[in-house]
């Protein structure tokens, strides 16, 4: 080959708009040469360069001959090369990535980036491919292949994915390449190449070693822990389970846990030692809440509305990571916030919401949350139907005549706007038990006067009081009994 | 005359003849109190790693020694002390236990809401700590010496992990147990010396 005569000449494009072409030439002189570059018969004018590249904007797919002149003190030549799209590599540019970052406490990645799509003629199919490499010997964590389309316009795209291991353990490596499958260009088609990217954001590593750090995960879940220190890590266990160790990098060593079972109230714990020391977190498994079951509201006094509910399975999780309740009332907009009452652990659950002055109907959602998850449950309530009175007091008796009496109690409760249905216990060993209903108006908390008539001269008496709405609940409890011996008849 | 004689208490000489019944009868009460609290605090320790959760407990489980600022086990030169000056490191370090129990307490209610005889037995000793700190110090007083260090507001590492939480709550029952068993013996010598 003449010394400096072109040969070789390669065409790449990025975007099917532009080919970058380049050649070679067997002895290179950079110094001193220049070249001039003609598409015969065509309308581009030539191009003077003293490189040994040049682009062009695409050309048709018929061939073209490409006319190379190099000029050299030692010298001049001509060379001429047939060229079509078919000679062309479609090369996709290298990415502009958006964002890597992590999420320590998950041990997520997220990926964020822009397609450059404006830069390309048409709409194609792209394929993605994503690695992600870890531990010491870059072990391929995963391999993430999908497709997406070109627009015509710039898209941006979102990746995430969750470690099997804590991002503290071990680095990650992270690279993207992609690849353009344009139906339209005949040329060859390559992957663009890998663009490696580094995670935004490091781990707040205070003086801890173990991670991940007093996680709070679900029953059943297979996890790694590790330990991140200078010394040789001799034993690790798992509660009172011996562990095997699994080399990660040079200062890591992790054990992993499949199927992990419910943790006692202060967690598991996972503790490395090494010859001088010990080094340990903490794991909490559990359960998310399960939907509350048997969510009842009702009132005692048409002034507050205590609802209650069966919490179902325990989830394993107390303390901070216990679960939270909020009962929220969806026609007035208010919510009311349950606290455990540290005295009375084990008592049913419930919460206490004010009456609306004015408003009947109440539209109740129960919503459960802790670490792992949440769930619901809904009533709706017409609250005059859910009255179960205090339980009648004070009851007394005073006489009228030989065969009738005065019963009077008191109820608490603002049951001014209905109407209350009560039932009168009489009891005497001369006639038995006698139970007579009646219906009062509704008071604000008062106390009820009834007469009681057709009694038995001269005999003893046991009466005893409870009652109900008008619109059937719940009878409150019974009253205490009140002894009384009707007067002498004349 | 030895080193040892040099340091002993001579109550006669600190107390009029009519307030030495008092003073011996101070320091036997004292006395009692650290035996009593060295058992009760023997149990609080057992009680403490039951809640924590294996290798807690576990006869293989012997972790270092955490430090905690401000406090440490009785040094190994504390018997060879003087009496009196054992007996001021003595309360000045109850006195920081109570602080640190009171610290362990509240953390444990976060990790063992339903643990409440843990938390009851921790929330005791930590007045108990307090009030034989104090009770020491009345004898101190009584004695002429003059009180211990002001002992040092214990600091806690921030933002502690749940393991390093049940090791310190292991590392405290543990010096609270030290201390309290140190308080019994030292007023044991000193009613060896002083009452004879």
């Amino acid at each position: 080959q003449k010394r400096g005569v072109p040969h070789d000449l390669k065409c790449i494009t990025h975007n099917l708009k532009i080919w970058d072409c380049s050649w070679e030439a067997s002895y290179r002189i950079n110094h001193g040469t220049t070249y001039e570059v003609c598409i015969v018969n065509s309308s581009y004018s030539c191009i003077q360069t003293e490189k040994t590249h040049f682009e062009i904007p695409a050309l048709s797919l018929a061939d073209h001959e490409i006319k190379i002149s190099s000029t050299h003190v030692s010298g001049n030549s001509v060379t001429k090369f047939i060229l079509s799209e078919r000679n062309v590599s479609l090369v996709p540019a290298t990415l502009q990535i958006l964002n890597l970052t992590a999420d320590f406490s998950t041990s997520t990645l997220y990926l964020k980036w822009n397609d450059n799509g404006s830069a390309f003629p048409h709409h194609s199919n792209v394929i993605w491919e994503i690695i992600v490499l870890y531990k010491e010997d870059m072990e391929v964590a995963t391999v993430a292949t999908f497709n997406t389309t070109l627009m015509g316009k710039d898209s941006v795209h979102h990746w995430n994915w969750t470690s099997d291991i804590p991002l503290e353990c071990t680095a990650h490596h992270v690279k993207i390449r992609y690849y353009i499958d344009e139906l339209h260009f005949f040329g060859q088609k390559e992957w663009s190449e890998w663009i490696p990217l580094r995670i935004s954001g490091s781990p707040i590593k205070e003086s801890y070693e173990v991670f991940p750090r007093d996680k709070v995960v679900p029953v059943g879940s297979n996890m790694m822990f590790c330990c991140v220190v200078e010394e040789t890590v001799l034993t690790a266990q798992y509660g009172s389970e011996k562990c095997s160790l699994i080399p990660l990098d040079n200062k890591s060593v992790g054990i992993k846990i499949n199927n992990i079972t419910i943790s006692p109230s202060s967690g598991t714990n996972v503790v490395f030692t090494t010859r001088s020391n010990l080094y340990g977190t903490v794991v909490f498994a559990g359960y998310p809440p399960d939907i509350p079951k048997k969510l009842n509201c009702e009132t005692r006094d048409l002034k507050e509305i205590i609802c209650s509910w069966n919490p179902g399975r325990p989830t394993g999780l107390v303390g901070p990571r216990d679960t939270n309740y909020i009962l929220y009332e969806r026609f007035s907009g208010r919510n009311v916030t349950y606290k455990r009452d540290e005295e009375h652990m084990n008592e049913n659950h419930q919460l206490i919401f004010q009456m609306i002055s004015g408003q009947e109907r109440y539209n109740f959602t129960l919503k459960a949350s802790n670490p792992l998850g949440g769930s619901e449950a809904v009533i709706l309530v017409d609250i005059t139907q859910r009255v179960y009175p205090h339980t009648p007091s004070k009851l007394n008796v005073k006489g009228i005549n030989s065969t009738a009496i005065f019963l009077e109690w008191h109820l608490s409760g603002n049951f001014a706007n209905i109407n209350l249905f009560c039932e009168i216990e009489i009891n005497s060993a001369y006639s038995g038990q006698e139970l007579r209903n009646i219906t009062v108006k509704g008071l604000e908390t008062s106390s009820y006067h009834v007469s009681v008539d057709k009694l038995i001269p001269y005999t003893m008496y046991t009466f005893r009081v409870r009652c109900s709405s008008e619109k059937f609940w719940k009878w409150s409890k019974w009253s205490n009994e009140k002894q009384y011996l009707t007067m002498e008849g004349i | 005359m030895s080193q040892r004689e040099g340091n002993e208490v001579d109550l006669q000489s600190h107390s009029s003849a009519s307030s030495f019944p008092h003073l011996e009868a101070k320091i036997r009460q004292t006395h009692s109190l650290a035996k009593l609290l060295t058992s009760y605090a023997e149990q609080l320790l057992q009680e403490y790693v039951q809640h924590q959760g294996d290798p807690f407990g576990l006869p293989s489980f012997s972790p270092p020694e955490l430090p905690v600022s401000g406090l440490n086990s009785p040094a190994p030169t504390h018997s060879g002390l003087p009496t009196l000056e054992r007996l001021q490191l003595d309360a000045a370090a109850l006195n920081s236990l109570s602080l640190l129990l009171d610290t362990i307490c509240r953390l444990q209610a976060d990790l063992n809401p339903f643990a409440s005889r843990l938390l009851r037995r921790l929330e005791d000793a930590s007045h108990q700590s307090r009030a034989l700190g104090n009770a020491v110090e009345v004898v101190l007083e009584a004695l002429g010496a003059a009180p211990g260090p002001p002992e040092p507001h214990p600091i806690l590492p921030e933002s502690p992990g749940v393991f390093l939480i049940k090791l310190l709550g292991y590392r405290v029952c543990g010096l609270y147990q030290e201390w309290v068993s140190c308080t019994e013996g030292d007023l044991s010598q000193l009613m060896r010396e002083g009452l004879g």
